[in-house]
């Protein structure tokens, strides 16, 4: 599987023609122990064996249901969950096994931007400290001056005043809280960052905003993005490339522009015309794939394709074997029986 | 049948607080017709579903209606007694919430939850005929095994199937319209399309009129017929969706439709609209939107616009659009 990643990619925005691969996922897998209802161990596979490269200085979507094990992944990556298995490689150093002490480096390079802005801010802490502390762990500052300094011009790059920093968050609306979020990744001057569903919470006046912000930075600070969003018209704007995740597995990995244009796995084909499209003349006449039923429970998975419940083509073929996730044509993959046929 | 299904004239709800007076909504007047699809759009504290809620009777203390009526089928909503609006609500006008979970009692069997909504609907009706109408009803809604899933618990179901049970439910009694807020906000794309297309769906067979409240515009624009956007509490742009989303005329709608991802404009900037979300506690003197609005006038600072209407039947508050105003088209396109 992971040998047929591609060390370049059609997206051609890295000019060198070879890009630089940041981060290597093999096999990864990211199991959860329950308990059955027979008392018998159980495992949810929410991650499970999934294998793609990620570019330096691109943004890669990452797009599902819930339930699709997109955040797992995301998660799994930098090592907030522990994996259950496979390899996650940064810079050509495997940093799945390192201890604490050796990981804390790499802490520091990978960092993450959540969904909540309300959840992911301590109400007691004041922004200064809030972004401060990151910048404590890893000793940042030489001195006081230069901790308040730091500080400044952090809140400034996102977009906030140096005045806000002596707040608490609950004096700011969702779009600012969304801003001290992106500060505290960023105060680490990290060169990855996974941004998890970064503007769902947020109104709609405010989103272009917040996606703004991230561009200007990725710009400025030369950044990769995990892009994880069910947002697929947020998704078209942002991302390099998109992978399509469902129970665990991800079904196709290509070029955005490709994806939207020539979806070859029919979920994503069913997941394009389920985009709500704010154009009435578009939106009234076109026709929906609607699907059937749900995402199955990630304990009792489907044999042979885990979406073949869901598939308007499944066929006897994709209840007996796994579709192997590989390469249709230049960079495009697909794990799907009958993929270019449908 | 009246040509008017609902006519909602200046009606101002508030909310008495401890830290002051918030005019959640600030004097909206519209009109619906017997089965058409109107899409209110806005943000949070726009005012979107409190204006709907007051239709239900469902503003509870410290909100109160403080100014307007609310005239449903010819009857007056606003002035009903209790046992008016009881028999009222649920039969004639029906509701459907965005987070179906909270709004099913979890010690009920929904079989015992549909059948709750038939009785208050018919009054005495036998066992049997309830179960034979709560079939059809799940049927309706696309529920499969509907008799075993009648004994079943709410956490037996998921996101997608409860928002279908709420729809059997709030079809039970018949209504004529029926008031969706944000029902697919919680669920998935996918569970998203199918709930789309089963209200559709429905409102094809049995005619209802629906008020769609909603802060996604592409919902909108499959759905509605009629769009009203709300900003601060007061309705700032309404109109057919095809004029709303063809010649947009308030700066806020444009705005808002502008700062969508455009698949022409990949690898460009959005253009957002600046600045907070107001604050309902503080409104502005003049127009809510002022602040933060480009094209914004000394005008628009101190008075509130008035409404204007254009050619198209599309009805705009906005000081751009009055006689006086020498930049008529915000400056922009």
């Amino acid at each position: 599987m992971t040998n047929n990643e591609p060390q370049t990619s059609p997206s051609g925005y890295n000019s060198a023609g070879k890009q630089n691969v940041l981060i290597e996922v093999k096999n990864l897998k990211q199991y959860f122990n329950i308990r059955s209802n027979l008392g018998k161990k159980a495992f949810v596979k929410a991650v499970d064996n999934v294998s793609f490269n990620i570019y330096k200085g691109e943004t890669l979507g990452l797009v599902g249901e819930s339930g699709s094990g997109k955040t797992t992944l995301g998660r799994s990556i930098l090592r907030i969950y522990e994996p259950t298995s496979g390899h996650v490689i940064f810079s050509g150093v495997d940093i799945t096994r390192l201890k604490k002490g050796k990981l804390l480096p790499y802490r520091k390079k990978m960092q993450y931007i959540f969904q909540d802005p309300y959840a992911s801010l301590d109400p007691r802490m004041t922004v200064s400290d809030i972004v401060g502390e990151a910048l404590d762990i890893h000793n940042l500052t030489s001195s006081k001056k230069d901790r308040v300094e730091k500080i400044r011009e952090l809140l400034n790059i996102v977009g906030l005043n140096s005045e806000h920093a002596s707040r608490y968050p609950h004096e700011f609306s969702g779009g600012q809280r969304q801003r001290i979020g992106i500060a505290r990744a960023i105060a680490v001057e990290p060169e990855f960052i996974v941004c998890d569903e970064p503007v769902s919470a947020l109104d709609v006046s405010i989103r272009a905003q917040i996606i703004n912000t991230l561009e200007e930075m990725q710009e400025r600070l030369h950044l990769t993005y995990l892009f994880i969003s069910h947002d697929l018209g947020v998704v078209r704007h942002t991302c390099d490339r998109v992978g399509v995740m469902y129970l665990g597995h991800i079904v196709e990995l290509v070029e955005s522009e490709e994806l939207y244009r020539n979806p070859l796995h029919p979920y994503t084909q069913a997941l394009l015309t389920a985009i709500p499209e704010p154009d009435p003349e578009v939106a009234k006449k076109r026709n929906r794939i609607i699907l059937k039923g749900e995402i199955p429970s990630p304990v009792n998975p489907p044999s042979g394709c885990k979406f073949r419940t869901r598939c308007p083509y499944a066929k006897d073929i994709c209840a007996k074997e796994v579709p192997e996730f590989k390469e249709y044509k230049d960079g495009h993959y697909v794990a799907c029986h009958f993929a270019g046929k449908i | 049948m009246n040509k008017e299904l609902l006519k909602i004239n200046d009606l101002k709800v508030s909310f008495f607080t401890p830290v002051g007076e918030v005019q959640a909504v600030n004097g909206i007047s519209y009109t619906l017709e017997p089965g058409k699809v109107l899409g209110i759009v806005g943000e949070s504290g726009s005012g979107k579903s409190v204006s709907s809620y007051s239709v239900m009777g469902l503003i509870d203390k410290p909100g109160k209606i403080v100014g307007g009526s609310i005239i449903f089928d010819g009857k007056d909503v606003s002035t009903m007694t209790k046992a008016q609006r009881r028999n009222f609500a649920g039969n004639e006008v029906a509701m459907i919430f965005q987070d179906p979970m909270t709004c099913l009692n979890p010690v009920f069997t929904i079989g015992n939850q549909i059948a709750e909504s038939l009785i208050h609907k018919y009054g005495k009706i036998s066992k049997k005929e309830i179960k034979k109408r709560s079939i059809e009803l799940m049927t309706l809604v696309g529920i499969n095994e509907p008799e075993k899933r009648l004994s079943q618990y709410p956490h037996e179901f998921s996101g997608g199937m409860r928002q279908r049970v709420m729809i059997a439910m709030a079809l039970a009694g018949s209504p004529k319209l029926l008031i969706a807020d944000e029902p697919t906000t919680a669920l998935d794309v996918t569970i998203q399309a199918q709930i789309l297309e089963l209200l559709k769906d429905i409102q094809k067979k049995t005619g209802m009129a629906i008020i769609l409240i909603t802060h996604d515009l592409g919902i909108v624009a499959d759905m509605a017929d009629d769009v009203i956007v709300m900003y601060g509490g007061k309705i700032v742009e309404q109109g057919s969706v095809y004029s709303i989303f063809n010649s947009p005329r308030h700066p806020y709608t444009k705005g808002l439709l502008r700062s969508l991802p455009d698949l022409n404009k990949k690898g460009e900037k959005l253009i957002p609209i600046q600045g907070n979300p107001i604050d309902l506690l503080n409104l502005p003197q003049g127009c809510a939107f002022a602040p933060r609005c480009e094209s914004c006038m000394k005008v628009c600072l101190k008075f509130m616009p008035e409404e204007y209407s254009t050619e198209d039947g599309h009805r705009v508050s906005c000081w751009l659009y009055d006689s006086r105003a020498i930049n008529k088209h915000g400056g922009e396109e």
